[in-house]
């Protein structure tokens, strides 16, 4: 599986899989047969209630630890969030039965998401989560964010994007304007901040023509 | 996406649509291809909208509780 590194050097699939809008209910099962099929990087969140079941198919599955990227999302907490994000991600821990998260992300940026980001940097440098960033921040939250907190850049940012079935994108290193006020950091030089929206018809379309016309390199 | 290094999540509760979304790597699309592509972002997200205020306000005051 190819591979993206982030900022801080931990290594990530390029392609995991999502189980967001998958009920509690079925989300064991399912994720059972992506682990089947080949997936190791699953996303989750706290907010989509089927942490238990994603842990309880990850347990299933045989498959060593070291060989899969969790992740898992923090939901909007009430100030101050330091203790109460603490107490979120054991319970995240909890639920998928794992002693550490790969990726965790501040979910959305409502709330005291400020204080939930100085306990997220604490989580990590504790060595219980590989890697920490943000999810649906506007790039102008992004850069305040960055700036007002002094220990370590957000390794990700993601966005969802909309096709026939609900996908999410994950740009590896913070937008430039993080990284030139802060001077250090991220060996990827990403200039895009902006979200994406992708029709998922199209680029089959696309994608099918390039298949019948093989393209040089 | 993944041509342009950006890590991609699908979704879905059927195994062949699994398999196909993870089936990828043996094609790249040419740099027509990409062009177009990137011409349709809308700078948005079609998930929804953080300029909705009955939705900001509906996802700010949820709590989940563990």
């Amino acid at each position: 599986m190819q591979t993206v590194t982030l900022n801080n050097g931990v290594e990530m699939p390029i392609l995991g899989f999502g189980v967001y809008q998958i009920g509690p209910d079925e989300t064991e099962a399912v994720v059972a047969e992506a682990l089947a099929v080949g997936y190791r990087s699953i996303d989750t969140a706290a907010a989509y209630e089927n942490e238990e079941a994603v842990g309880a198919a990850i347990a299933k599955s045989g498959i060593p630890r070291d060989e899969l990227f969790i992740t898992t999302k923090l939901w909007v907490q009430d100030a101050p969030a330091e203790r109460n994000t603490a107490r979120a991600f054991d319970a995240s821990l909890r639920k998928l039965g794992l002693d550490y998260i790969d990726l965790y992300l501040i979910h959305q940026p409502f709330g005291d998401y400020y204080g939930q980001w100085r306990a997220m940097e604490k989580i990590n440098a504790d060595g219980r989560a590989r890697a920490i960033g943000v999810s649906n921040l506007p790039a102008d939250r992004l850069v305040d964010l960055c700036i007002n907190n002094e220990i370590t850049l957000p390794s990700t940012r993601s966005r969802p994007i909309r096709s026939t079935s609900v996908s999410t994108i994950r740009r590896s290193s913070p937008p430039k304007a993080c990284r030139s006020n802060r001077g250090d950091r991220s060996p990827t030089a990403r200039t895009d901040c902006s979200p994406t929206s992708y029709s998922s018809a199209s680029a089959r379309n696309t994608a099918n023509r390039s298949r019948r016309s093989p393209s040089a390199g | 996406m993944i041509q342009r290094g950006v890590v991609v999540i699908p979704k879905s509760a059927n195994r062949n649509r699994m398999a196909q979304n993870l089936d990828v790597f043996d094609f790249a699309l040419s740099d027509d291809d990409m062009k177009q592509i990137a011409t349709l972002d809308e700078g948005k997200s079609r998930l929804f909208d953080h300029q909705d205020l009955e939705m900001v306000r509906w996802l700010a005051a949820r709590r989940v509780h563990g």
